[in-house]
């Protein structure tokens, strides 16, 4: 259940990061390392043990 | 977003300034613009164009009014300009694209570079300015990718037959792209939890992840191809379709030669009978005309002896031989005794009696002169009926060749590929589809092997390897979050595709058979593109340029239609948006039927519409239509150096409706 609520966040939060971006026809290198690395900071903060 | 207006600066035929507003209202959501062929409606469309992405369909030289141009000096900068209003998503916009054209010489100008700038007013009544204002249009307000669409010349049918054009459309504007980027992003997050864990692996675990990564990077590699192929066979399909239309076209080609051939020999035949006329003609004239010449001669002459005849100068009537011959036997011709009275007046007529001489002489010339006259009125017939022969066979030459020119010149612009080499190449096309498609059958097996197989059971023993190192719970727990919210994007854009697939096609077919009585379905299939096949037995049909006319203009009407429900919807995940059409010839040559079945439906398929229509396209049919729909008219008044006798004299079959203004100083355009 705790897993559950962790993914419907990290679903949420990754689809407004990726609206933000939204207008960009096509993303370049940096842009989509910039948006991975807050994918991963999300899912990391909310996994903390 | 929604027009308000547009504004130009000596753009084209438009000299100064013009400026046309549009209807913005609901109920009445089209704005026509009459124009005249060749009086400014593309240019219209191009300043579009150009105003919002700075692209233009012929040379940007072309750009700047000829007339601004004459009036500065060699060497100076005109400046025109574009100015568009526009509301989008509770703002106002006012973006203005200016031109710099150097003039070179007095009839070369050179484009030096073009500026962009926007505004736009907030809803709370703030003014400010947007960063990267020449992407800005592109990314946040239209894509340029789906200009082609929403600016529209009737006759573009071709840009659906580009399917990434058609996939990228819809996803863009739906954003499903917005989807396909999260589950990418999952994807490459999950990517680094597995490489963290890679990282402190050790023996066994090591190895497993190892495998499992070269298994996972040959099932991508498999994926690629499997994807590529489905491409290559999706393309193919459209080749064959465009290769089948030009073997139709060959069928009609070679009935033209054959009619052509036909007509040639008509005219052969009649350039031999009209010889043999004008032979025939040359002989009587050369050997009988001057029958016709002393016609008159001989017409006196008869009267003559005829006179002298009445005038008993010429008595043909009793020969001197039968009076000598009746006084020698002293009998009458009845039979009886001459008395003596009888033989004095006998005697008397005797002297004025002609010699059988002279008597044959008159008769013969008589009878000459009257032959010579029939001759004479002979040779006049068999000439008038000459040329008589003549003047039709030349009318059927004058009409044939007619027929023959306008035979020659469809023929000439036909590229002609023979029968055999298109068959070869349907062929060609056909046993590529097919390895190809036995080529993907092996790539899913194999990958499903991979994937049911090898992988899963490396899975499981990785599972093990992991719980047995307490030092990986964490990042095992953050990769197993990545994977789930990367398989709830799958399993969300799979639903979304499906929905907007299914929904697409459901506004796109309904559209598309309100305007055609063809036979023909209409569908958005799994790889987003347009496809069209024959309800009776599934085949893809060959389609005349009207039938693609209307299957585009029911494309985008429709995806208008989906993107203005979600719009208005707010779905989460669903983005849609409202976007007008500009359509310029929505019509083209279509018969009066589809003109107005089109007419009927066209206000439906976006909440702005902006038709540019010439006369012969605003017919009863078509006005009676759209008449309740349109919020505005517009008109585009041409003025020509012409008279109107001479201007008629090029474009006979120009209907014209007051929006010509001849004898005019200089040609150009005003809105009105």
């Amino acid at each position: 259940m705790e897993n559950e609520k962790v993914i419907k966040k990290v679903v949420e939060e990754v689809f407004r990061i990726e609206r933000k971006q939204i207008h960009l026809k096509s993303i370049n290198d940096s842009v989509e390392k910039t948006m991975v690395k807050k994918i991963v900071d999300l899912i990391i903060n909310n996994t903390k043990s | 977003m929604k027009f308000t207006s547009i504004k130009l600066l000596d753009f084209g035929p438009f000299e100064g300034t013009e400026e046309l507003d549009f209807s913005t209202s609901l109920k009445k959501p089209i704005t026509i613009v009459h124009a005249n062929n060749g009086t400014g409606k593309t240019t219209l469309l191009n300043a579009f164009l150009w105003g919002l992405f700075g692209v233009y369909h012929v040379q940007k030289k072309e750009i700047p009014n000829h007339h601004a141009v004459s009036q500065i000096g060699i060497g100076d900068v005109l400046k025109v300009s574009v100015e568009l209003k526009f509301t989008h998503e509770k703002r106002k916009y006012t973006i203005a694209r200016y031109g710099n054209f150097k003039k070179k010489s007095d009839i070369e100008v050179e484009h030096l570079n073009d500026n962009i700038s926007i505004v736009y007013i907030d809803e709370n009544g703030g003014t400010d300015s947007p960063p990267n204002l020449d992407t800005f249009i592109d990314q946040n307000i239209l894509p340029e990718a789906l200009k082609d669409f929403f600016f529209f010349h009737g006759e573009n049918a071709k840009i659906l037959t580009l399917p990434e054009n058609v996939s990228s459309a819809i996803k863009n504007i739906m954003g499903i792209t917005l989807l396909e980027r999260a589950e990418k992003h999952l994807k490459k997050a999950k990517r680094y939890f597995t490489k963290q864990i890679d990282l402190n692996a050790e023996g066994s675990l090591k190895e497993v992840n190892q495998n499992i990564e070269s298994i996972e990077s040959e099932l991508a590699k498999i994926l690629t191809l499997i994807s590529q192929n489905e491409k290559l066979i999706s393309t193919n399909k459209i080749h064959k379709t465009e290769i089948e239309s030009k073997l139709l076209d060959n069928k009609l080609t070679e009935s033209l030669q054959s009619t052509l051939n036909q007509h040639q020999n008509s005219r052969d035949s009649l350039l031999s009978e009209k010889k043999n006329f004008e032979l025939s003609s040359k002989n009587i004239i050369s050997t009988s005309a001057y029958m016709i010449l002393i016609s008159k001669i001989i017409d006196d002459n008869i009267v003559l002896l005829n006179d002298k005849r009445k005038r008993g100068e010429i008595p043909g009537k009793i020969r001197k031989v039968l009076i000598n011959d009746l006084l020698a036997m002293g009998e009458c011709i009845c039979g009886s005794q001459l008395d003596e009275k009888s033989i004095n007046i006998l005697e008397s007529i005797r002297d004025k009696a002609i010699s059988q001489k002279f008597e044959n002489r008159v008769a013969e010339l008589t009878n000459q002169l009257t032959s010579m006259k029939e001759r004479g009125n002979s040779v006049s017939d068999n000439l008038d009926g000459n040329i008589s022969g003549l003047i039709r066979i030349q009318e059927r030459l004058d009409s044939l060749n007619g027929l023959i020119s306008d035979i020659e010149s469809k023929l000439d612009d036909k590229e002609f590929e023979s029968v055999s080499d298109l068959r070869d190449k349907i062929k060609e096309i056909e046993k590529e589809n097919e390895s190809k498609l036995v080529e993907n059958t092996r790539f899913i097996s194999n990958s499903n092997n991979l994937q049911n197989n090898e992988l899963k059971d490396l899975k499981t023993d990785r599972e093990k390897l992991i719980k047995l190192d307490n030092r990986q719970e964490t990042n095992k727990k953050r990769e197993d979050v990545a994977e789930e919210a990367m398989v709830y994007y799958q399993n969300l854009l799979e639903q979304i595709n499906d929905k907007v697939r299914s929904e697409l096609t459901s506004i796109f077919s309904e559209t598309y058979n309100r305007i055609m009585v063809s036979d023909f379905e209409v569908l958005i299939n799994h790889a987003f593109q347009v496809e069209i096949k024959k309800r009776t037995d599934g085949r893809v049909p060959i389609e005349s340029e009207g039938q693609k006319r209307v299957k585009s203009l029911s494309f985008i009407g429709s995806l208008v239609s989906l993107a203005e429900k979600y719009f208005s919807s707010k779905n989460t995940f669903l983005k849609g948006g409202i976007f007008p059409l500009v359509i310029d010839s929505p019509f083209g040559e279509l018969d009066p039927n589809y003109q107005s079945m089109i007419s009927k439906n066209i206000a439906s398929l976006a909440d702005q519409v902006v038709l540019f229509v010439s006369p012969s396209q605003w017919t009863q049919s078509v006005k009676n239509e759209l008449d309740q729909f349109v919020g505005k008219h517009v008109h585009l008044k041409y003025y020509t150096t012409k008279s109107k006798e001479e201007f008629l004299q090029n474009n006979a079959n120009l209907k014209l409706i007051g929006d010509i203004e001849f004898n005019s100083l200089r040609e150009k355009t005003e809105i009105n």
